[in-house]
């Protein structure tokens, strides 16, 4: 197996608060990678250190073996980490097809001047966009929501479209922001079921979640952080006996005499 | 619509544009038109900025005003022709949009706002007292009136064409910028900074790009006017000249084409059929402009689609009624 991902020593500082600490973290390529831990462990620091929005303040990140830490957040894009968010940020104004048509833009390359002139190569190129990002909604299920106002769709919907909007980039690695929050119990069957596809195209995936049943149920690898610092890492059943994660989630037990 | 209907609608427009002043339109309405299309331009261009990436920007007088001056200036000084001027002119306006995008980067919109009133007060006085280059206080007369070979396009209808090609020119760039990848980077940053930049769009790039283009067409706009009028105030490019381009785009109604056209030609004639009111028509024309925002907070292109639907309807009803007598 092929390491797609490597960070080194993560530490990132808000000031006076460490919301990461010497985090040591490898993903190998085409598998469900989870990251779990109690609120404030600093999961989604993390997850913003890979896709370049936050910038470490120490330790470095490479990718297919290419250090990416310090490029702005579209490069890392473009060379193939896609995300999603925890708070959805979808273009809330824009229909469904807009919002998976405009991640295309990474993978298109015309520019000004051959938009002016609508060029052959534009229309070729405009074409592409809509197949792929109409191939995408099919993919998750949305085709038949393509002209929808993102805004209007329900909670599931925008979190589907989200990914949509993400693979519709074309990622090799695709980071997962707490996909299943506000879903209920069917939604997340749906999830597990489409993030199982996703990884049946060969895009490895890495995503912070709380549904033990979701995690527990597809992941392949689990790392687990708490206050800043990576306290676990196994397959689901070693991350479920382990007795650090334990304490971590319900606390020590009670020692009797 | 299908690709035949829009370009005969667009051909029946064109056709419409230059037909109109010949059919008994005096020269009073035809500057009337002439000032509302280099507006049209403007607007456009602010659009780019505002209507589109979501950047508050007062500062298009002051792209106008520098495309004004650089036009003037380079037929006076240099002895070049008009013809060459306008594309530099622009050209030159587009520098300073750069150099105004950059602050973009750094500073966000409510604080960008203030960024561009201060930058269009420095253009302003800049225009105002570098004696040596810009005549200062005295302004720039004599500015040369365009001529192709031995004609001179030295009244109002024969300078409309040429207002009217250059509007055109601006309508046909926007459209095809709007419906292509450009465009939708451009949107993207308005809805989301973050999620555009995370979709791989350079957000750094376009909204330099944005601030450059409409920095362009406000150099064109800058151009067409110093050679129509023929005299330059530096005044005249001012802060309520910024905010007028302003309220005509979200009173159109932004992000869209047709609604900085709607918004430019709209507040150009409106003042004027207002004038009966005497003493009283800006009073009237302000109250006006607050109603219309109250009333349609996207501006007046929203009726369009109404309107679509009325004369469809229209149509469909007489259609009907000439089946009927058959």
């Amino acid at each position: 197996m092929r390491t797609i991902l490597q960070a080194e020593d993560i530490t990132v500082r808000f000031g006076g608060l460490v919301a990461l600490n010497g985090i040591n973290l490898s993903v190998q390529e085409g598998q469900i990678h989870a990251l779990i831990g109690p609120n404030g462990a600093g999961k989604t620091t993390l997850i913003n250190v890979l896709s370049n929005v936050t910038t470490p303040t120490t330790g470095r990140v490479t990718f297919n073996g290419e250090p990416i830490t310090g490029l702005p957040a579209h490069s890392a894009t473009e060379k193939g980490i896609g995300r999603t968010f925890q708070n959805i940020l979808l273009f809330a104004g824009a229909t469904v097809l807009e919002n998976v048509m405009i991640a295309r833009h990474c993978r298109t390359k015309y520019g000004l001047l051959e938009a002016i002139l609508r060029t052959r190569n534009v229309l070729n190129e405009e074409e592409t966009v809509c197949q792929k990002a109409l191939q995408e909604l099919e993919f998750v299920g949305m085709a038949d929501k393509a002209s929808t106002i993102a805004g209007n769709l329900d909670h599931g919907g925008q979190r589907l479209l989200e990914i949509a909007r993400a693979l519709a980039t074309e990622p090799s690695l695709l980071l997962l922001d707490e996909p299943s929050a506000g879903m209920n119990p069917q939604e997340v069957n749906t999830l597990m079921d489409l993030i199982l596809r996703i990884r049946g195209r060969g895009i490895t995936v890495l995503l912070i979640e709380h549904n033990m049943q979701l995690v527990m149920g597809i992941a392949d690898v689990v790392t687990v952080l708490n206050f800043g610092e990576k306290i676990a890492e196994g397959t689901p059943k070693e991350i479920q006996n382990n007795k650090d994660v334990r304490e971590a989630y319900l606390g020590r037990g009670i020692q009797y005499a | 619509m299908g690709r035949r209907t829009r370009c005969a609608v667009a051909v029946g427009v064109v056709t419409l544009l230059a037909v109109f002043p010949l059919v008994g339109v005096g020269p009073y309405y035809i500057r009337l038109l002439n000032l509302a299309g280099i507006y049209v331009i403007l607007t456009l261009g602010l659009n780019f900025c505002v209507g589109m990436a979501g950047q508050i920007s007062y500062a298009q007088a002051s792209f106008f005003g520098i495309g004004a001056y650089a036009s003037a200036l380079l037929t006076l000084k240099t002895g070049v022709s008009f013809w060459a001027a306008l594309p530099l002119s622009a050209l030159v306006a587009l520098v300073f949009g750069v150099l105004l995008g950059l602050p973009s980067l750094k500073v966000g919109r409510y604080y960008l706002a203030i960024v561009t009133i201060g930058f269009s007060e420095i253009v302003r006085l800049v225009l105002l007292n570098w004696k040596e280059v810009t005549y200062g206080a005295e302004g720039v007369k004599n500015i040369p009136v365009p001529t192709i070979g031995t004609f001179t396009l030295n009244t109002d209808l024969r300078y409309y064409y040429l207002v009217l090609t250059i509007v055109l020119f601006a309508v046909f760039v926007s459209i095809r910028i709007v419906h292509s990848r450009i465009g939708r980077a451009l949107h993207a940053i308005r809805m989301s900074d973050l999620a555009a930049e995370v979709m791989g769009v350079n957000t750094r790039y376009y909204k330099i790009l944005a601030f450059a283009l409409s920095a362009f067409f406000g150099g064109l706009a800058g151009s067409l006017i110093a050679h129509y009028d023929t005299y330059l105030h530096a005044n005249s490019f001012n802060f309520m000249e910024s905010a007028k381009i302003l309220c005509m785009l979200f009173i159109g109604g932004s992000g869209s084409i047709e609604g900085p056209i709607i918004g430019a030609v709209g507040l150009t004639l409106l003042p004027e059929w207002l004038r009966f009111l005497k003493d009283y028509y800006m009073a009237i024309y302000g109250v006006g402009v607050v109603l219309l925002m109250g009333v349609m907070p996207s501006g007046i292109r929203s009726l369009i689609p109404q309107l679509a639907r009325f004369v469809q309807r229209l149509f469909t009803n007489k259609q009907r009624a000439v089946r009927s007598e058959h």
